[in-house]
C-alpha cells in the first residue's frame, strides 16, 4: 500500500536528511520514534504530500506522489491521505458538523452524512456535532479531527505526535480508536511520536537515527 | 459544504470588524446613491419644466431669480412690470413671439403658490384636467394635483389668496371674495402640480378687493390682459418663431432700451448649475473618499484575520484544498462584503432620499422621491464589485501562498 525508496528532503543550506525505507501494508500500522530533531515531522510531510522529497520515492496505491501535478497532489492528499496532528486545529467559524462537511468537499466528495455520523458516534463526539469546536475538550477536540481524518476513507493515516497533549485516558483511547479506524478502512496507520505508552499498543516500530547522523553517512 | 457558506461564516465570526466595513462602504455607497437620484431628479424636473419657453421678461433684477421664480416657483418674483411696458408683445401678430403667457405672482395658500394667468399657461406644460373646467371668469381657480392631494381640496370648495409666498395667518387679503375651485389637473409631474392656477384678474381683485374689476365678462385671453392699461402684472413667459439672430438682438434690445429684463432659462439654468455644481463635485469626492476608505478597510480586515486563520488556511491545504481555492474563499469574502455594503448602501440611499425628499418638497415644493430605481445605480454596483475583489486581492494571493510544511510546524 505505501513503499517508499531512498527518500530524502533537504532544508536550505542544510545537509540533506534521508530516511530508511518504508513499507506498510493494509491494516498495518508503523510507530515511528525518534527523538526531535530527527525528522519525524519532516517524513509525515513527505508522505502526506506537503512537501516534495528531493530525492526519492513515495508510493501510494501504486502512485508516485512526487510525479503528480500540484493541483492533483491536492486532490490526491484530500482524497487518500487522511492526517491527524499534535494539536487538533480546525475552521474556528464552522461546527463540528461543518469541518467535516468541509473536508469531503475540499477532496471533490459528496459527503455521505449517515457515515458520517456512525463515525462520529464510534468516537463518541455525535452529541457535540453542532458545536463550535472551541467549545470541546482537548480529548473531545482530537477525536473529532480523527472522524475528520477518516471521512474521506483514506487509504493512509498519518498522526502526528496525536496522543502528546492528551492525559492518559484520553490518549489510550485516541490511540485504540485510531487502531480501530485504521482497521475498518483497511487503511496504513503511521505515527510519529515519541509517546511511549503507545509503544505497548503497536507492535512495529522504527526508529529514526538523530539527524547529525544521518548528515555524516 | 459550499464556498459561499465558508465565506458568509469566516465574515460572520468576527463581526465587529465585518460591521466596520459592511457600515463605511454602505455610507459611501449611499451618499453616492442620493447624489446621483437627486441630481436625476432635479434635471429631469428642470428640463420638464423648460417647457419649450425661450425667453422670460420681468423687472429689472437678477435674471437667475426671474427664471426661478417665473419658470420653477422657487424664488420671490423681481417686481411688477405695468402693462403698458409690455404692450408690444402682447400683440397677435407679432414677428418673432409666438406664444406668450402672462403671470402674475406673489400670492399664496397654505404655502402653495397662487398663479394668475391665461389657460394658455396650461398649453406649455400640457396640462390637463382631471376633472372639471377652465375658469372662465376671475376667481375661479383650477388647481394642481399635488395641491388637490395634499390640502385635501376638491371641485366646489374655496380658498383665500394670502400675500407673499409663506404660510401665515397675518397676510392674508382680507375682505375678499373666496375664490372656487372649478377644476383639477392630472399629474404632469411639472411645476404645474403644485400651483394653483387662476385667471389674471384674480389676483388684482384680490388685491383691490373693493373696486371689483369691471370687465370679468370679458374672455381670458392676452388680448383682454393688454386692455388694462392701468394694471401690472410680474413676468411673461415667451416662446419664440425661431432662435435666430433677430431673436438674440430682440433680447438685447429689451435689456439695454426698456425698464424691463429678459432671460433664458437654458442660460440661467446652467449657470446656476456650474455654481452650485462645486458643491455637488465636492460631496461626491467626499462620498468616493469614503468609499476608497472602506475598501481599505475591507483591505485591513481581510489581511488581519488571514494572519490568525494562517493555520486554518494551511489545515484546508492538508484537507485538498487547492491553492486556488483558497485565492478564492478569500476573493469570495471581499466580493461579499462589498456586494453586502452595495445591497445596504442602495436601501439607506432610497430610504435617506425618501427621508429628505419631504422636507425638500415642504420647502421647495417639488416632488422628490427616493423610491425610483435609475440605470447609473448598476455602475455604483460594478464598482463596488470591482473595490471588493481589488481589497481582497492581496490577501486572497497571500493566502494561495500559504506554506503547509512551514506554518505546520510553527503551529505546534
Amino acid at each position: 500500500m505505501l513503499v517508499t525508496k531512498d527518500l530524502c528532503y533537504q532544508y536550505p543550506n542544510s545537509q540533506p536528511i534521508c530516511f530508511p525505507n518504508l513499507e506498510c501494508g493494509k491494516e498495518g500500522s508503523i510507530l515511528i520514534l525518534g527523538h526531535s530533531g530527527s525528522g519525524k515531522t519532516t517524513l509525515l510531510h513527505l508522505l502526506g504530500g506537503l512537501i516534495r522529497p528531493t530525492r526519492g520515492q513515495i508510493m501510494l496505491k501504486n502512485i508516485d506522489l512526487a510525479a503528480l501535478s500540484d493541483k492533483n497532489l491536492d486532490l490526491f492528499r484530500g482524497q487518500n491521505i487522511g492526517i491527524i496532528f499534535q494539536k487538533p486545529h480546525f475552521i474556528k467559524s464552522l461546527t463540528v458538523w461543518e469541518n467535516l462537511l468541509l473536508a469531503a468537499a475540499l477532496a471533490g466528495n459528496k459527503a455521505n452524512k449517515k457515515r458520517m455520523t456512525s463515525l462520529l458516534e464510534r468516537l463518541n463526539v455525535v452529541h457535540k456535532l453542532g458545536s463550535l469546536t472551541d467549545q470541546l475538550s482537548l480529548g473531545e477536540q482530537q477525536r473529532v479531527a480523527i472522524a475528520r481524518a477518516l471521512v474521506n476513507e483514506p487509504k493512509l493515516i498519518l498522526a502526528d505526535e496525536p496522543t502528546s497533549a492528551l492525559d492518559d485516558k484520553n490518549g489510550a483511547e485516541v490511540a485504540t480508536l485510531l487502531d480501530e479506524e485504521s482497521k475498518r478502512l483497511e487503511a496504513a496507520l503511521l505515527i510519529v511520536t515519541h509517546d511511549n505508552r503507545l509503544q505497548t499498543k503497536f507492535k512495529k516500530t522504527i526508529t529514526l537515527p538523530p539527524s547529525e547522523m544521518i548528515g555524516n553517512l | 459544504m459550499n464556498f459561499f457558506y465558508l465565506s458568509r461564516k469566516n465574515l460572520s465570526s468576527k463581526p465587529l470588524s465585518t460591521f466596520l466595513s459592511l457600515m463605511l462602504f454602505a455610507l459611501g455607497i449611499s451618499l453616492i446613491t442620493i447624489l446621483l437620484l437627486l441630481n436625476h431628479q432635479f434635471q429631469k424636473q428642470f428640463d420638464k419644466n423648460l417647457a419649450g419657453i425661450d425667453l422670460v421678461i420681468g423687472a429689472k433684477g437678477s435674471p437667475l431669480q426671474l427664471i426661478l421664480s417665473g419658470m420653477y416657483h422657487l424664488d420671490a418674483p423681481t417686481g411688477n412690470i405695468p402693462i403698458t411696458e409690455i404692450q408690444p408683445f402682447l400683440r397677435k401678430n407679432h414677428p418673432l413671439i409666438s406664444d406668450v403667457v402672462p403671470l402674475s405672482l406673489g400670492d399664496s395658500y397654505k404655502g402653495f403658490r397662487i398663479v394668475g394667468t391665461t389657460p394658455d399657461f396650461f398649453n406649455l406644460y400640457e396640462g390637463a384636467l382631471q376633472i372639471g373646467q377652465v375658469w372662465t371668469e376671475p376667481m375661479q381657480a383650477v388647481i394642481g394635483f399635488a395641491v388637490a392631494q395634499k390640502l385635501n381640496l376638491q371641485i366646489g370648495d374655496t380658498f383665500q389668496s394670502s400675500h407673499g409666498l409663506k404660510q401665515d395667518d397675518d397676510l392674508i387679503h382680507e375682505g375678499h371674495q373666496p375664490i372656487h375651485i372649478i377644476g383639477i389637473l392630472k399629474p404632469s409631474g411639472t411645476v404645474m402640480d403644485q400651483l394653483l392656477v387662476t385667471d389674471f384678474r384674480t389676483v388684482w381683485e384680490v388685491h383691490n378687493n373693493h373696486h371689483p374689476i369691471s370687465s370679468s365678462m370679458q374672455e381670458s385671453s392676452v388680448a383682454t390682459l393688454a386692455s388694462f392699461t392701468d394694471q401690472s402684472i410680474t413676468t411673461l413667459l415667451i416662446k419664440l418663431k425661431s432662435r435666430n439672430f433677430q431673436a438674440l438682438n430682440f433680447q438685447r434690445n429689451i435689456n439695454e432700451n426698456t425698464n424691463l429684463q429678459a432671460a433664458t432659462p437654458a442660460i440661467e439654468i446652467n449657470r446656476l448649475y456650474a455654481n452650485i455644481g462645486l458643491g455637488i463635485s465636492l460631496l461626491r469626492a467626499l462620498a468616493i473618499a469614503i468609499v476608497l476608505v472602506s475598501g481599505i478597510s475591507i483591505f485591513v480586515s481581510l489581511y488581519n484575520s488571514l494572519k490568525d486563520r494562517k493555520y486554518e488556511m494551511a489545515l484546508m491545504r492538508v484537507m485538498g484544498g487547492s491553492r486556488f481555492k483558497l485565492f478564492k474563499l478569500v476573493l469570495l469574502e471581499g466580493f461579499i462584503l462589498a456586494g453586502l455594503g452595495w445591497l445596504l448602501g442602495i436601501i439607506l440611499g432610497h430610504i435617506g432620499l425618501e427621508m429628505i425628499a419631504h422636507s425638500l418638497e415642504s420647502t421647495y415644493k417639488y416632488s422628490i422621491s427616493g423610491f425610483i430605481l435609475i440605470g447609473d445605480e448598476w455602475y455604483i454596483l460594478g464598482a463596488s464589485i470591482l473595490i471588493g475583489i481589488l481589497a481582497s486581492f492581496v490577501p486572497a494571493i497571500e493566502a494561495a501562498r500559504t506554506n503547509i510544511h512551514q506554518t505546520l510546524s510553527e503551529g505546534k
